[in-house]
């Protein structure tokens, strides 16, 4: 059985430390994912705890036959900034320049001083391009190639067909590129 | 296979991700080999991507773990305290415990029921509905009619006091001086109590309460034959 499965087993039981692991575990994956949509680290850390108490609350409906827990908990997590994207369009149309989010990253360390400050910097840049694209392209190349979630695991995920999935992941890269070549990031 | 540009924009992530089948990747080599355009999308995209893969996931904020932990024991805890409120309900599953319950409930209901605090089931069919009501409308007719009919008794005494008082001359009934009197000396249609000397005559005297009238009715019963005052004679 998969480790999450079994924790996730255990936390039914009531097993508290499983719950706490199943926590530590995604935390990260979750914030980031919430970070890459949102672009707020505030909104970032409100979305991942109102995350995972959803999951909290919904646990007993996670069914590890029908897939891995890593992408029951990718939609229950888009799922949520899907509502909160509806929830916030108002607020958002009447933004001003000067309230846009505010890029404070802090990458994983573990990397060199230099690494570590370029990563930080085009992190930076994928998420001001990221947040040029339409929610539909950007949460496709986010599951893709931030959350590293594979066709099927975000066909899943989005609840579309995999034609969709292919489409929209290779609308978003083209626009994606696009948007970073004009903001002077060369390519690898 | 004709490969074109738009194929290549359509079906870049299979291109990228090396799953094109085989006839199609050849067809896409054959076009990319003389199409700028191509090559330099396909190296654009492929580079950039490269590069996010390698991003690495930022860092969450370090109290966030402890955050979302401590907000889902906090639900836990009131969860457990909602289940509190019912946690005696185990214990009643036992069989014993069970049998026992419904053996005490089935013997309070029987005693109720006996005592009449409960409605009788058969008192809710329309046939018991119908007699309990017929019954009740003859004990409320019968009731009404012995009223009447008392009443009728009280009126007819009533009018026969006041309106028959007896004359003055007629003289007083004589006291029973002599033991040796028998009845048959006494004039028949004598109101006196042979027995009592300070009798009143029930006619000349004016009755004041119901109390007074009722003890002169049964003076009168007692002073006459039964067949002199009688219902059926009023």
């Amino acid at each position: 059985m998969e480790p999450d499965a079994q924790l996730v087993r255990l936390c039914l039981r009531g097993d508290g430390p499983s719950w706490e692991e199943l926590v530590r575990r995604h935390t990260r994956r979750v914030y980031n994912l919430c970070y890459r949509f949102t672009g707020n680290t505030a909104s970032a850390e409100d979305l991942s705890q109102e995350a995972f108490i959803r999951v909290y609350r919904t646990l007993p409906s996670y069914q590890s036959a029908q897939g891995a827990f890593t992408t029951w908990l990718t939609s229950v997590t888009r799922n949520l900034l899907v509502d909160h994207y509806r929830r916030t369009r108002r607020d958002r149309l009447t933004d001003s320049i000067d309230t846009m989010p505010q890029f404070e990253e802090r990458p994983s360390p573990a990397r060199t001083p230099d690494s570590l400050a370029q990563a930080s910097e085009l992190s930076g840049q994928v998420q001001q391009a990221l947040a040029q694209l339409s929610p539909e392209l950007r949460e496709a190349v986010i599951l893709r190639d931030l959350q590293g979630l594979d066709y099927e695991e975000i066909r899943v995920v989005l609840g579309v067909p995999e034609g969709t999935v292919k489409s929209r992941i290779n609308r978003g890269r083209i626009e994606l590129g696009r948007i970073l070549g004009e903001m002077g990031v060369r390519p690898a | 296979m004709d490969w074109n540009c738009t194929l290549t924009e359509e079906r870049l992530s299979e291109v990228l991700d090396r799953t094109l089948p085989p006839s199609d990747a050849a067809s896409f080599s054959a076009h990319a080999a003389g199409c700028e355009r191509c090559a330099h999308l396909i190296a654009n995209v492929g580079g950039l991507v490269k590069r996010i893969h390698g991003l690495p996931l930022i860092e969450e904020p370090p109290f966030l773990v402890s955050k979302i932990i401590g907000s889902t024991r906090g639900m836990a805890e009131q969860e457990q305290g909602a289940k509190g409120w019912f946690a005696w309900l185990p214990a009643i599953w036992p069989m014993r415990l069970a049998m026992g319950a419904l053996t005490v409930t089935a013997s309070l209901l029987i005693v109720i029921h006996a005592a009449g605090a409960l409605p009788r089931r058969m008192a809710f069919s329309p046939a018991s509905v119908y007699h309990a009501a017929n019954r009740h409308a003859h004990l409320a007719y019968a009731h009404g009619v012995k009223f009447v009919n008392d009443m009728r008794v009280v009126y007819v005494i009533q009018s026969r006091l006041f309106s028959e008082p007896q004359p003055a001359s007629e003289p007083a009934p004589q006291p029973v001086t002599q033991p040796s009197a028998t009845p048959d000396q006494r004039p028949p249609d004598s109101n006196a109590r042979p027995k009592s000397q300070e009798s009143t005559p029930v006619g000349r005297r004016r009755v004041k309460s119901d109390t007074e009238l009722a003890m002169l009715v049964a003076d009168g019963l007692q002073a006459n034959a039964p067949n002199q005052i009688s219902r059926s004679s009023l």
